[in-house]
């Protein structure tokens, strides 16, 4: 199949078989679950990938609305607000500079809080999905 | 440039590079023996780990620009070099948020087959391929001219046969070694640039007792704009440029060929995560740095250093680490000179090469096995494809650098490429993965809107227009991007309205395996 155009009809290919996991996370998804379309369709109806779909939208708009409300503040007052971020804190250490740096750890913070989240919560319910589109 | 004219100088710049280029070409060669199918050729087999693509996508996005561009800007011009630097390391939120694990689930191996899994494969890819083909090209061109113009001050190699050597070089890592070659050129640039930039760091440090505030309260004193150096202003003259630049790089980096391929090299959903967190580690430590080596340029160079450090301040980094190591003509400052030169090098080769390699992804796989032969071909004919179109892309933009020459303005191409990014790509691939009604219709409209709309812009735009003091440009901002992207989603949504509805089961299908990932390319067995 490789080199067309990718289906989720795709057979299970020899290429799926030997699946190696060189991050250590199981590598996801089964042969079994390659079977495609009707079984695509029957996970989309389950309650968990509801959830799923709802939880992440959630917290894309959650966090990353809270960081790109903090990256455009720090946009707008760089652009109208110039003197006061030129204000010097301490030292050379300006008000602009303060902003800059919290805006580098807020790209942290929501690379850090997005991995838990996966870990926590996406990760199980993407799981379950599986499950219940099984039974 | 002629402070750097010192021939012994050259001759150890030669030979740092020469060490480099050893050290990749012997990974080339090791890599070659893993490189026959279409999924190790592009995408290294899906066998890199999260923390190396993590390395990999750093390497491939702390390009030139970033590193010599960056230092110059900050001693130019103050803080609002930093801004860019800031906005370049926030586009990973919306890569992270939106597109990282989405695209590992849903593509293959270019940005194109995530379009062609639910709207009407032919033309989506042909959009898809024209919008990976202009921002891979412009950003092709920019870091060749950077490489050329370096070159020449560095080593004194001549502008036009150092532009060839470059390309020579990157086309061998592509050619023989792949993704595979690419992505661990990638890395070892990663570390090395790292390192480069972590002693210039402790150097500039080690001048101001270690007292990280003093670096920024020296600055003010070298310049005639005083205190206003260190607050925003000096380069973006009027506050909607800076929101513009700013937008242009948020949404950009989420529309760039080369940094979404990256995301096909691991295994899984759960690597393409890890990968950005590592990314942004790495991306955001090193401009925390750029910023402390950018200010202290101000205290090192001086007002008196601005005309050495060329258009834009480019050779602003080498000329403090020449300076930190003692001076020009000192075996210290030879010898530091000579390591940063070489690490900016080996900078532009890993860049261009991740650039061809998914330029020739759009050749091969979307508009040659998809387009022109309907999916009808076989992978070896593909491998060849890849690597006729990365030589013809790559000879391309090697003529064009060459022509334009180094005195075309670098920064220019550069923000060319991410507003055309945010603007054409972004938008399509964004409603493709989450908007039911999205069409075909809507993806030609918009791509081909984004495009156009933010290339004119630039066109007309004061860095370009020509004229004395580009007076009179017909449109007032240096960037685009804050009219050209939603431009851009206008299209894309009225283009959808007047076009057909499409099947649902496709948006189903792609939604459900871009979110949980089943069904995802697997990853090939460890030889």
């Amino acid at each position: 199949m490789r080199g067309r155009e990718p289906r989720a009809t795709q057979p299970t290919g020899a290429a799926s078989e030997g699946r190696f996991e060189r991050s250590g996370a199981p590598v996801e998804p089964g042969p079994a679950e390659r079977l495609g379309a009707p079984h695509i369709a029957a996970i989309a109806h389950t309650r968990a990938y509801r959830q799923l779909t709802a939880r992440r939208r959630a917290f894309t708009l959650g966090v990353g609305g809270g960081f790109v409300a903090l990256f455009a503040a720090f946009l707008i007052l760089s652009g109208w607000a110039r003197d006061w971020m030129g204000t010097t804190i301490y030292k050379g250490l300006t008000v602009g500079y303060v902003f800059a740096v919290a805006v580098i750890v807020g790209v942290w913070l929501v690379a850090y809080l997005y991995s838990r989240a996966s870990n926590r919560v996406f990760g199980p319910l993407a799981e379950q999905a599986r499950e219940e589109a099984r039974r | 440039v002629s402070v750097l004219a010192a021939t012994t100088g050259h001759g150890l710049t030669l030979g740092v590079f020469a060490a480099i280029l050893a050290v990749t070409l012997g990974i080339t060669y090791w890599a070659a023996r893993h490189t026959s199918t279409a999924t190790s050729f592009w995408a290294a087999n899906r066998g890199i780990s999260g923390a190396q693509n993590g390395l990999a996508i750093a390497g491939d996005y702390m390009s030139a620009a970033a590193f010599l561009g960056t230092v110059g800007l900050i001693y130019l011009f103050g803080f609002d070099g930093f801004i860019t630097g800031v906005a370049a390391l926030a586009s990973f939120v919306t890569v992270l948020l939106l597109l990282a694990e989405r695209m590992r689930n849903a593509g293959q191996f270019t940005m194109a087959d995530v379009l062609a899994f639910r709207l009407n494969a032919r033309p989506a890819r042909s959009a898809a391929a024209i919008g990976t083909l202009f921002v891979v090209g412009f950003y092709l061109v920019a870091q060749m001219i950077a490489a050329g113009a370096l070159f020449e001050a560095l080593a004194g190699i001549k502008f036009s046969l150092a532009v060839v050597l470059t390309t020579v070089f990157m086309l061998v890592y592509v050619l023989f070694g792949g993704m595979i070659a690419t992505t661990w050129v990638q890395i070892v640039k990663a570390v090395l640039l790292m390192a480069g930039v972590v002693l210039l760091t402790v150097l500039v440090l080690n001048r101001v007792s270690w007292n990280p505030f003093e670096v920024m309260g020296r600055a003010p004193r070298h310049t005639e704009h005083g205190e206003a150096f260190l607050g925003p202003g000096l380069f973006f003259k009027k506050p909607l440029d800076t929101v513009s630049t700013g937008v242009a790089f948020l949404l950009g980096t989420a529309g760039l060929p080369h940094i979404l391929m990256r995301f096909f090299t691991v295994p899984d959903a759960r690597a393409a995560r890890r990968s950005v967190g590592w990314a942004v580690a790495i991306i955001g430590i090193f401009y925390l740095l750029v910023s402390v080596i950018g200010f202290g340029a101000r205290d090192i160079l001086g007002a008196a250093g601005e005309e050495a450090t060329g258009k834009g301040g480019n050779l602003a980094a080498p000329l403090v680490a020449q300076n930190l190591g003692g001076g020009a003509g000192t075996f210290g400052g030879d010898v530091l000179l000579a390591l940063i030169s070489a690490v900016a090098f080996a900078t532009i080769l890993a860049v261009v090469a991740g650039l061809v390699i998914s330029a020739s992804g759009a050749v091969a796989h979307d508009v040659y096995t998809n387009v022109v032969r309907h999916g009808e071909t076989d992978e070896r004919a593909e491998v060849r494809v890849a690597r006729i179109g990365a030589l013809a892309v790559a000879g391309v933009a090697m003529v064009l650098a060459i022509l334009a020459g180094k005195g075309f303005n670098i920064q220019f191409l550069v923000s060319l490429t991410f507003a055309v990014a945010a603007s054409a790509n972004f938008p399509a691939l964004l409603l493709a993965l989450m908007w039911p009604r999205f069409n075909t219709t809507g993806a030609l409209v918009g791509v081909g809107v984004g495009l156009v709309s933010s290339i004119a812009l630039i066109v007309l735009s004061p860095p370009v227009w020509p004229g004395p003091d580009s007076q009179g440009a017909p449109f007032p901002l240096t960037n685009p991007a804050i009219v050209s992207i939603p431009l851009g989603f206008i299209a894309c949504y009225a283009g959808a309205l007047l076009g057909q509805p499409e099947a649902r089961d496709r948006y189903d299908q792609l939604h459900v395996r871009a979110e949980t990932g089943v069904g995802a390319e697997p990853a090939v067995p460890a030889a």
